[in-house]
């Protein structure tokens, strides 16, 4: 076993670990929140990435610039789809939202291919980035780091407002019970509708931010879609520190596991997880629960 | 200041409430009692808007709040203490407080201060998680967040059920005090001689309509409308309270 490969995987591991934390975070606060899969999550991920193509081409705007601005022209967006689509069937049951939402990654998918083609586009790594840098004789793109630390630094961001703010604490209670944080005084709905826009713009940051390391193209968001629900389901849906562990999990276990069994690795992180259920039903870490 | 007038409600095709009227007045603890299944609870959640108006009026000061989201009619000053507490157990005691009183904008940090302060048990337990509070302590907690949100009235739905006497008492005194720190009160109480001790005014429920309304004098000359509607049980309390 060579183990500079082994550690090499291992860093894009971690690196892809903390992208698929961005994804899984919002996929998990809008199923805490409003019980609602949101198979679109995918689909507004590479929405992320288009934007940011959009914004550096279209409007000559530098590569950082347009990071931040990429996820805010999407939120928008987003909070429109949720107030048309998903809000007024509310109270229908939860398969009604999934396959809405099923829906609604196609159209957009679409879209992206209407206004940008079916091709693949890779941007170069912003400055000062470019280069590589030495981790024991390997040379390892410095960018992928510094994204990597730029997504933990906005998941922590996350957790901070999820924990210490009154829109945080808010979003707790209604994950807890959302009839009784209704009756108190809070507008649940409108907080859903929020919440969907910066589940979002998380999506699309990372979609925005990826661009460099992963290829643009339109269905970019669709393994990464999958590979945030297995984190999320794993971590327990709508436990956010649970599907933290599951992020790395899930990264780990495709990265190390396809440098050795290649294509195999999503069928064994499926046959994980599978059998993590059957044992911890509500989730592997922590108090989670499945609706 | 709370007025149902020809309430009807369904639970899909279950006729629940069949035109319940009944009145708060500022500054009375009104009790609502009647048998299991007469649709207290659904009267309580008809008012919130949790539960759907067929038919008839919830007026509360002065405004009509039937057909208003819940959360409204909460911001309006409404709170509800509901069955089974419902407190968020993954939330600390005092963060149970302060989601209701940053909710609306009736209240602030003082009235945050003020309905931990309420239970004296509560405040030792602050920083707890709600899930690790005992029974009892979970009904304080409940109602103690009702008030966070400095409501003009309280709706408690069976507070002391399956709770010790002295919680009983604890509770109790909770109630006495929200009135006395001008809350109004409508209480369900199966619990019927605490009922009798606290309530100014009556209101007995019968398969979904007001079968008797009155004081609490009134109520007491009434003994058939207890054995009828709430028990023949009851009336022996009654005697027993008499004494
Ligand atoms: N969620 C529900 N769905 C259908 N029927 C219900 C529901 N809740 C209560 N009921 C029925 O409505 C009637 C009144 O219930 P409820 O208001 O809880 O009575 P109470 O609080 O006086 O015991 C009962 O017959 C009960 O079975
Ligand atoms: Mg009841």
């Amino acid at each position: 076993m060579d183990l500079n490969f082994l550690f090499v995987s291992m860093l894009n591991g971690v690196v892809y670990g903390a992208f698929l934390l961005l994804t899984s975070l919002g996929l998990s606060l809008v199923f805490g929140l409003g019980r609602v899969v949101n198979f679109a999550h995918g689909a507004l991920y590479a929405l992320g990435g288009y934007a940011l193509l959009a914004v550096i081409r279209g409007a000559g705007v530098g590569y950082w610039p347009a990071l931040l601005l990429a996820p805010l022209l999407v939120v928008p967006i987003a909070i429109a789809i949720e107030r048309t689509t998903i809000h007024p069937i509310r109270h229908r049951s939860d398969i009604y939202t999934l396959l809405v939402t099923f829906g609604i990654s196609f159209v957009i998918i679409g879209a992206i291919e209407y206004v940008w083609g079916t091709g693949t586009t890779l941007l170069k790594p912003p400055q000062p980035f470019v280069s590589t840098v030495d981790i024991f004789g390997n040379q390892y793109p410095l960018y992928r780091l510094v994204a990597a630390g730029v997504s933990l630094l906005v998941s922590a961001g996350v957790f901070a407002v999820i924990q210490l703010t009154p829109v945080g604490l808010r979003i707790r209670a209604i994950t807890d019970d959302p009839g009784m944080a209704e009756a108190l005084g809070v507008n649940t709905k409108w907080l859903l509708t929020l919440v969907f826009g910066c589940a979002a713009g998380l999506a699309a940051f990372a979609g925005a931010l990826g661009a460099p390391i992963f290829a643009i193209h339109p269905e970019m968001g669709m393994s990464i879609l999958l590979d945030s629900f297995l984190a999320v389901i794993l971590g327990g849906l709508g436990n956010l520190p649970g599907s933290a562990i599951g992020a790395f999990v899930v990264a780990l276990t495709k990265s190390i596991g396809g440098g050795y069994i290649a294509d195999w690795s999503t069928a064994v992180l499926f046959g994980v997880v599978a059998i993590a259920l059957i044992f911890r039903p509500t989730g592997v870490f922590g108090r989670g629960r499945v609706a | 200041m709370l007025a149902l007038s020809g309430v009807h409600a369904h639970y899909g095709s279950a006729h629940v409430l069949h035109g319940v009227d009944l009145e708060v007045q500022s500054g009375q603890i009104a009790c609502l009692v009647g048998r299991n299944g007469a649709g207290k609870s659904t009267t309580l959640k008809a008012i919130m808007g949790i539960v759907p108006l067929s038919d008839g009026s919830v007026t509360f000061r002065g405004e009509r709040i039937d057909g208003r989201a819940t959360h409204v009619i909460a911001a309006r000053g409404l709170a509800w203490v509901p069955e089974d507490r419902r407190v968020f157990g993954s939330l600390s005691v005092a963060e149970n407080i302060r989601v209701a009183a940053q909710a609306t904008r009736r209240s602030n940090a003082g009235h945050a201060r003020l309905a931990l302060e309420f239970f004296p048990a509560l405040l030792e337990r602050s920083r707890h998680p709600a899930a690790h509070l005992s029974g009892g302590q979970q009904q304080m907690l409940a109602i103690a967040r009702a008030l966070a949100s400095n409501p003009d009235l309280i709706m408690l739905d069976e507070p002391t059920e399956g709770l010790a006497p002295s919680m009983v008492n604890s509770i109790r005194a909770g109630i006495l005090e929200s009135r006395a720190r001008g809350v109004s009160v409508l209480l369900v109480e199966q619990n019927f001689r605490l009922a009798l001790s606290v309530g100014d005014v009556f209101f007995v429920l019968s398969r979904g309509t007001v079968v008797f309304r009155g004081t609490r004098d009134e109520l007491q000359a009434a003994p058939e409308i207890i054995s009828e509607h709430l028990g023949i049980g009851r009336a022996k309390e009654l005697s027993q309270w008499h004494e």
